[in-house]
């Protein structure tokens, strides 16, 4: 399936919501939806989730305007708002019947889909208590196996995360690596950046409605590069000697840049990994004492900080 | 075996076609402990009260005691309390929370169709109210042991009190619905709606009241007797109808066609009391039924006329994908749609048809001349009072579209409608009085010429026009068509703008696999309709 927001604009009297808007993104892959308070993530997700209509634009899956059918594109779609649960007098049980009643599930589909949805977030312990009762953790576990109750495509999750404990997290990011592998598109927007890069495989960042960088996690990082080699971000530490150790890197030819950052040397290796591995040996030769060398994974918070300016509307 | 298996089978397939928020409704319902305490209270309360009733009553048992009807009374009185106080803040009090959180969205996200929420919260409060009613059941049974009130009356006053009660939830899933905030809600709860219930509660027991004592056992062979009842159960149920369409309306998601289904409705609803009052003419023989059903059927369309100026004015491609390819029967389902000018049109249509009729009527009437001439006179007042509305609304328009351009909303037309037409009452006679305090007497004076309503009330003694019905005549339909004139073309856009949207190949033709598949799965509500398209 192949999910597609084409020239998306939203606006709320006088306040730009979302300006023009687009990207894409496929089954089975996880997508990381990223911007500051009030950039407009929420009401993108509502109008993909049919809640809400655009002023302009076209939101398709797999070719079907979810604006003109919202009614056809319902079924595709797993909405998780950052609200959770409020009904007090509901077992969570009840509350899965519910929802699976409301999507017209029936006979032992239903039971058959409610048991599994219940094995798969892990509620089948605790089917009989009641929300009210439930921790946070656990009613996002709720949320989260109400959106999937009639295994939709595409799920579409807005900060499913916040509030949630370490372990809450990790059990989390497990579940959506599952879904994802069971060929689901997942939208999700958090502000907990690091456990998203884990996570995704691209992501969609924006700032005041307007798109500013999306794509895969590689497009990402590479955007604004006019070379298409490949290169490695490594750092290093030496033992009293990063000013040295600074002048030379920038001396050398395969090095593309390089700066201190507090106890190390950040520095970008043009070349695969042979090419950090070449590095290594260099810098021994030339004497330093190296106490750690390592590669760099894409950094989404630093990317986020240094492409968005934290402005509100 | 077999039976038994069939018997699961049978209650199997019932279980699936349940409204699921009447499953919910109920669940809920039986968990919580704020039904169960209203219920242990109530049976309390009664069990008490027939204690002490006969305690305090040296004359029980007697053959020609009246203990029965008066304990009736007294339950009847209770329940109706009750049912009238509790059902309709619980049912609606539960909607205006959903709303208020995200719970609602949840469920406009699924497939489940507008009008089988707003059906289940009802159906489920009916529920509710039935299980209070079984709780008060046994009492009942002792007051017609105890004398003085018959099994008919009994069961037809609490046929009426489920009648009241359905009005009342109804009522209050309309102000849970309305999207305003929760304590707006709450207060608007408080003004209207207790005031609402309340009326109803008082009117229905005065009613139950006198007709019990007539006593409407013996009566129920009657046809004379069966025929004004039923033509009340008729209207009550086309009213608390018009109320579901109203609430069905407002949970709609605004880019749909949330009009059809209120404007089908209420003409449906028009054309059968058009055939009850016939009936009633003929049945009772005087030509006033016809004038009656005209005023009150135009007061509903010229409220419907003054809120419809606040509907959408651009038709958006939700609306646009249900209109008809034929030109021929786009026209007239034109006035059906969503859309200010669409419900201008279905109204005006609609209240000219309404008093052609009741014209019609009047002079084909053989009854007395001079009631004729009256009921003619006041068809033309109701006449004008329509004009002066619809050229306050079409001003509201002009105004909304020139002055208010950037700082009111296309939904606040009918509140400027109403603010003018306050204005236009109330300004003209303040300024009378600054002018004049000494001898103020503004009927029949220029003074009224902005009231909409002065062509009705200052008929004369004998219900006819006066200079005043002439001058307003012309006042109101001269303003009328310039107001029109000047939103002629805001008016033919939207007309020409009703056309169907135009194929777009790529956006249905091309589907994978698996959104073919996902869509093609049966998509079933309650009601067991396909909810596709």
């Amino acid at each position: 399936m192949h999910i597609q927001i084409d020239n998306l604009y939203k606006s709320f009297g006088k306040t730009v919501a979302v300006n023009d808007l687009s990207f894409g993104f496929e089954s089975g892959q996880i997508f990381a939806f990223v911007g500051p308070n009030g950039s407009g993530k929420t009401t993108t997700m509502r109008i993909m989730a049919t809640l809400d209509t655009p002023d302009a634009g076209r939101c398709r899956f797999d070719g079907l305007n979810i604006i003109h059918y919202p009614e056809k594109a319902r079924r595709l779609i797993g909405y998780m708002p950052d609200n959770l649960p409020t009904h007090r007098d509901l077992t969570i049980h009840d509350y899965l019947d519910f929802f699976a009643r409301a999507y017209g599930l029936r006979g032992r589909r239903r039971k058959n889909m409610i048991d599994q949805i219940e094995d798969f977030t892990n509620l089948k312990g605790i089917r009989q208590k009641t929300l009210k009762a439930l921790s946070k953790g656990m009613k996002q576990r709720v949320s989260l196996a109400r959106a999937l109750i009639h295994d939709p495509p595409l799920l579409l999750m807005d900060e499913p995360a916040a509030g949630l404990d370490p372990r809450a997290r990790v059990e989390l990011r497990e579940l959506l690596r599952a879904l994802a592998d069971q060929g689901k598109a997942i939208l999700i927007s958090s502000h907990i950046l690091t456990e998203l890069a884990e996570m995704a495989n691209g992501a969609v960042i924006i700032e005041r409605g307007k798109l500013l960088r999306a794509g895969t996690m590689t497009q990402i990082y590479n955007h604004g590069r006019t070379d298409q080699e490949p290169y490695q971000h490594v750092a290093i530490r030496t033992r009293d000697e990063n000013e040295r150790l600074h002048r030379t890197l920038l001396e050398m030819p395969n090095v593309k840049a390089a700066r201190v950052a507090g106890n190390h040397v950040e520095a970008e290796v043009a070349g695969d990994e042979d090419a950090a591995c070449e590095l290594v040996a260099e810098l021994l030769n030339k004497g330093f004492r190296l106490i750690e060398f390592k590669q760099v994974q894409a950094d989404l918070e630093k990317l986020f900080m240094d492409v968005t300016k934290g402005d509100v509307q | 075996m077999s039976m038994v298996n069939g018997l699961t089978g049978v209650a199997s397939w019932l279980d699936d076609r349940m409204n699921p928020i009447v499953v919910k409704e109920l669940r809920q319902a039986v968990q919580s402990k704020f039904v169960v305490s209203i219920l242990m209270l109530f049976l309390v309360i009664l069990l008490t009260t027939l204690l002490m009733y006969v305690l305090n009553t040296d004359t029980i048992g007697q053959v020609t005691g009246n203990h029965g009807a008066n304990l009736f009374h007294i339950f009847q009185g209770m329940l109706l309390t009750t049912c009238m106080l509790f059902v309709p803040i619980y049912v609606g009090g539960r909607l205006a929370v959903e709303r208020a959180s995200t719970t609602s969205d949840l469920l406009f996200v699924s497939t489940i169709r507008p009008s089988s929420i707003v059906w289940g919260k009802l159906l489920a409060g009916m529920i509710v109210t039935a299980l209070i009613f079984s709780a008060c059941a046994p009492f009942m049974v002792v007051t017609y042991l105890l004398r003085g009130i018959d099994p008919p009356t009994i069961l037809f006053v609490i046929g009426l009190d489920l009648l009241v009660v359905l009005a009342a939830v109804q009522m209050a899933i309309l102000i849970g619905a309305i999207p305003i905030s929760l304590v707006f809600k709450i207060i608007l709860g408080l003004f209207l709606g207790v005031n609402f219930i309340w009326a109803l509660g008082l009117i229905a027991f005065s009613l139950i009241w006198e007709m019990s004592r007539w006593g409407i056992g013996s009566r129920m062979g009657e046809w004379e007797f069966w025929a004004p009842v039923l033509g009340f159960v008729i209207c009550w149920l086309g009213g608390v109808g018009l109320v579901f369409f109203l609430t069905v309306s407002l949970i709609s998601s605004p880019p749909s066609n949330r009009a059809f289904p209120l404007r089908l409705y209420m003409t449906c609803v028009w054309l059968v009391s058009l055939a009850v009052f016939i009936y009633l003419e003929s049945f009772y023989g005087h030509g006033e039924m016809l004038f009656v059903w005209a005023a009150f059927a135009s007061a509903i369309l010229l409220t419907a006329m003054i809120i419809s100026v606040s509907e959408r004015d651009k038709i958006g491609p939700r609306l646009r994908r249900s209109i008809p390819n034929n030109i021929l029967l786009r026209a007239p389902v034109f006035p059906l749609f969503s859309g200010a000018a669409s419900g201008l049109c279905w109204s005006i249509s609609m209240v000219v048809l309404t008093l052609g009729i009741a014209w019609f009527s009047a002079m084909l009437n053989t009854g007395s001349r001079s009631f004729t001439q009256e009921g003619i006179h006041m068809l033309g007042a109701i006449g004008i009072t329509g004009l002066y509305l619809l050229a306050y609304a079409m001003t509201a328009v002009l105004l909304r579209r020139w002055l208010f351009r950037h700082a009111a909303a296309v939904a606040s037309t009918s509140a400027i409608a109403i603010f003018l037409i306050a204005m236009g009452c109330i300004v003209p006679v303040i300024l009378a009085f600054v002018m004049n305090p000494n001898n103020w007497d503004i009927h029949g004076d220029w003074w009224l010429a902005l009231n909409p309503l002065s062509p009705i009330f200052e008929l004369d003694n004998n219900n006819r026009w006066t200079a005043l019905q002439t001058r307003t005549f012309f006042i109101a339909t001269a303003w009328s068509i310039i107001m029109v004139l000047l939103n002629i073309r805001w008016l033919f856009g939207q007309v020409t703008a009703f056309r169907p949207l135009a194929e777009e190949a790529d956006e249905l033709s091309v589907g994978s696999a698996v959104a073919a598949a996902a869509i093609e799965q049966p998509t079933t509500d309650n009601t067991g309709a396909s909810t596709d398209g």
